[in-house]
């Protein structure tokens, strides 16, 4: 590791923390967590932007051309989330309640055995070469072509390819995937001044990292106990499957992962507080999600469309949900349609297929195998822990709260038709085989996991709000205080 | 009185839900009712080396394909009565991987196998009538093979001598309870490429330790709630902590296996350059085969496409990563979107472990089944040959 290398990662904490601080109210509990967690991320991926946009001639020293932007945004937002903090009225002592003896000891057992954890990841991943199949075969390839070339070349069809005569192309099975961090990967790789796998693979334990800490500040943002948002940290930092996406790194499916659940949170807290920053870094998310990987479009209008859903009064929800409802209908029964959808393109559906531009033509049938295959991918093997035994009790014990509160209903209804979406892929088209393999099943649902555990934290680690006079329920408000 | 009756009660609940989980069967005695112990000395090497060590077998070469087999003649022993195989080795390296390897009397010129799970220095018991649907009918021979573990451990480092201590047969019993378990739940699993998908194995369901201490902890809860006359509230509470208890023994278990697959990392990259840790790559013939073909390809242009073709998909992938950045895709890629004839004429077809396409002499051309590439050869060694294609397009 050299100076380059530590700069770089600098630059990206430089860079993205305040960027996040900008967009966030001053003064809020978990406010330097939510920064450094939103922060490393957005930095890596801007300093993916600005490499795709400055360094294209000379990926060699991709860093050094990217670099400037960076400290340019840096400077920037830092004086943006100054001034803000400046104008922002004093903080008020915090509210937090005593903490028992007890449950310090817990929480320090529980952050101890993250630390624990963080280390053997952190290892494995300074120890071995690219490991997991996609991760070489797909995700690498942009990133060290171009690096080891010196310079861009795009990457084309294979037809496209052959047909090119003399032109500089160059293809390979994932051609078409977003080279967003393929370009992550140039930044970091032309500042550890070769292609060292280890070091361009670092990324996935900071994006991991950033995941807990933005989850730590968002909760406590929202109005989450220390201790709450600590034991939530637990929970998220200590399922296996995440985990080995970090071990093993190189997927992009954390950060789709992490994506997601920033976007939501964030929504929640614009829902809730009314921050517009935090609105703006919702749908920022939501608009990366598709840059990182195919399905991340999905996602992002799954996103778009909840936060569109929400910003409606009750009354153009209902009709809004009637018109869906009234179209889904039609489809069904008249058997075969087509409709445009943002930046996915023609769907178009007959009475046993569907073809999904981002997906692909899916053959429509039931397939008990695969609803096998995904109850036991929830229940009975070790990716989880025990996450998806304890989200229906939950949801049943807090059903008052998800009724009462608009924001967290929302976010259920969102998470809700997500699940169903994935249901619905697994069960009923020819991704069933994915299921019964156990091999794209568990990726896909870990995408909205930790938004999941973020909604079952807000639901158990928050108390019961109060109505007011109205009949309404207050959104959680604590008087602000330290993180 | 109660709550005597009480801790009986969830005593035998988690006897019988333990039980159930690692496959005994209820009509089972405490101790097995036959038994066959092969004692290390009377293995003998099959592939590889090895001397007698005291009552043990002392492995301490492998063969030249990186594989060791010892093995044991068996009378006619049937599977079916002995179920349970404990194994017991010393010093076994956490780089190879273990196999059963037997032989039944209906088909003598099979050999079948089983992947047994790592043993350590410890002792280990699996249920092999659980394990494979091939452990039937009478068995004639038994041994165990030793090779690198697969994609994972580069093979020219994996071996280091040990010692088969013992390995014994035997019917089922309650007191093999402790020892299933603690390998099915706790064993040493190494990383695979499959762990990017799924955390440990796919396919134990019976013993998923999730699914049992799930269904241990409410009928522990149940009981409790009948026999001690507990409130709704009073329930609840126990179960949030039941709940949480088992979230942390869960979270253990997984801690102390990323703990084990960690060090066998640490054995294998700690302490050595960027450099060395790149070369050290799991599929190290690959990674040679890459090697060879850079300087055979040394004279193609900057432009040049370079088709790579491999029986193996594995293979065929990782060689395109490895040459990078030269112009590299698949073979089959290219030949089903354009005819050979339409190819740019510098593109070279580099083959790898390849039998699917083979170089026919009489007509100067590659061939796979009906398909034919008119090229001529630059380099051909071995598994891995090099051709330029004939003929290209302008």
């Amino acid at each position: 590791m050299n100076a380059a290398y530590l700069s770089a990662w600098l630059l990206v904490l430089a860079a993205g923390t305040p960027i996040a601080l900008a967009l966030s109210a001053p003064r809020r509990p978990g406010r330097m967590a939510m920064a450094l967690g939103y922060g490393v991320v957005l930095g890596m991926l801007a300093a993916a932007a600005f490499t795709a946009l400055a360094a294209q001639a000379d990926t060699t020293h991709a860093w050094l051309h990217a670099a400037p932007w960076l400290a340019l945004v840096a400077v920037t937002a830092s004086g943006i989330a100054a001034y803000r903090r400046y104008r922002a009225p004093a903080a008020a002592p915090g509210t937090d309640g005593k903490v028992e003896y007890w449950k310090y000891v817990l929480i320090a057992a529980a952050l101890a055995s993250l630390f624990w954890r963080g280390s053997i990841i952190a290892s494995e991943v300074l120890l071995r070469p690219t490991y997991p199949w996609d991760a070489w075969d797909a995700w690498a390839v942009k990133a060290k072509t171009w690096y080891l070339l010196g310079h861009y070349v795009p990457f084309v069809a294979v037809a496209d390819w052959l047909h090119a005569g003399a032109a500089e192309l160059h293809s390979g099975p994932a051609w078409a995937y977003p080279s967003t961090l393929g370009w992550m990967q140039v930044w970091f790789a032309s500042a550890a001044g070769g292609w060292i796998e280890q070091l361009v693979n670092m990324p996935w334990f900071a994006l991991w990292t950033g995941m807990l800490l933005g989850h730590y500040g968002q909760w406590r943002a929202l109005g989450v106990s220390r201790a709450g948002a600590a034991i939530g940290v637990y929970v998220l930092g200590s399922l296996p499957l995440l985990t080995s996406h970090v071990a093993l790194a190189g997927y992009a499916d954390l950060w789709v992962a992490t994506l997601f659940a920033f976007s939501m949170l964030a929504w929640l807290r614009w829902q809730e507080r009314g921050e517009r920053g935090q609105l703006l870094m919702a749908l920022v998310c939501a608009g990366v999600l598709p840059l990182i990987k195919l399905e991340g479009m999905v996602w992002c209008l799954s996103l778009l469309a909840a936060i569109g859903f929400g910003a409606l009064s009750p009354r153009w929800r209902w009709r809004a949900a009637a018109v869906a409802l009234a179209v889904l209908l039609l489809v069904v029964l008249v058997g075969q349609a087509q409709m445009l959808f943002a930046a996915i393109g023609w769907v178009r559906s007959g009475s046993r297929v569907v073809d999904i531009p981002v997906i692909g033509n899916l053959s429509l049938a039931w397939h008990a195998d695969a609803a096998a295959g995904i109850v036991h991918s929830l229940f009975t093997q070790s990716n989880w822990h025990l996450l998806w035994w304890l989200v229906p009790p939950v949801i049943v014990w807090r059903w008052r709260a998800i009724r009462s509160n608009d924001a967290l209903g929302l976010c259920s209804l969102l998470l809700l038709g997500c699940f169903g979406l994935l249901l619905f892929l697994f069960t009923f088209t020819d991704a069933a085989e994915w299921a019964e393999s156990y091999t794209a099943v568990n990726r896909l649902i870990m995408h909205i996991t930790p938004a999941v555990v973020a909604l079952l934290v807000l639901l158990l680690g928050r108390p019961p709000a109060q109505p007011e006079r109205d009949g309404t329920v207050a959104a959680h408000d604590p008087q602000p205080g330290p993180a | 009185m109660r709550r005597a009756l009480a801790v009986i009660a969830a005593a035998v609940v988690w006897l019988l839900v333990l039980g159930t989980a690692a496959g005994i069967p209820w009509s089972a005695p405490l101790t097995p009712r036959d038994q066959v112990t092969l004692k290390g000395q009377d293995f003998r090497p099959v592939m590889g080396a090895g001397v007698e060590d005291g009552s043990a077998l002392g492995v301490g070469a492998i063969a030249s394909d990186g594989n060791a087999m010892q093995s044991i003649p068996m009378e006619r022993l049937r599977a079916a009565d002995y179920p349970l195989l404990t194994y017991r080795f010393e010093d076994f390296p956490r780089t190879l991987e273990l196999l059963l390897v037997f032989r039944r009397a209906d088909t003598p010129d099979d050999v079948q196998t089983v992947a047994l799970p790592w043993p350590g220095d410890g002792v280990v018991t699996v249920d092999l009538h659980a394990a494979s649907p091939a452990w039937h009918g009478e068995i004639t021979e038994l041994g165990f093979a030793e090779y690198a573990t697969a994609q994972l451990v580069p093979p020219s480092i994996a071996f280091q001598p040990f010692r088969l201590d013992q390995a014994r047969l035997a019917s089922p019993s309650w007191n093999a309870l402790p020892r299933l378990l603690r390998q099915g739940w706790f064993g040493y699993q190494p990383w695979s490429l499959a762990s990017i998908n799924v955390v440990g194995a796919s396919a134990d369901t019976n013993a998923s330790m999730p699914l049992t201490l799930i269904v241990g902890a409410l009928l522990t809860l149940l009981v409790c709630a009948v026999l001690l006359r507990w409130s709704l509230a009073r329930w609840l509470r126990s179960a949030v902590i039941a709940g949480a208890v088992c979230w942390v023994v869960l979270d253990a278990r997984w801690l102390a296996d990323l703990a084990a697959k960690h060090r066998l990392t640490d054995s294998i990259y700690a302490g050595k350059s960027w450099q060395e840790r790149a070369r050290l790559q799991p599929d190290e013939d690959v990674a040679g085969f890459a090697q060879l073909a850079h300087q055979q390809l040394a004279g193609v242009g900057r432009h040049g496409r370079v088709l790579v073709a491999s029986d193996s998909t594995y293979m065929m992938l990782r060689l395109i990563y490895f040459l990078l950045p030269l112009n590299a895709a698949p073979l089959e890629s290219a030949i089903a979107v354009a005819p050979a004839d339409d190819w740019p004429p510098d593109t070279v077809i580099v083959l790898c472990s390849s039998k699917r396409w083979h170089y026919d002499d009489s007509t100067a051309a590659l061939r796979s089944e009906a398909r034919s590439i008119a090229a001529t050869p630059l380099f051909v060694g071995g598994n891995l040959a090099v051709y330029r294609v004939r003929g290209g397009g302008p």
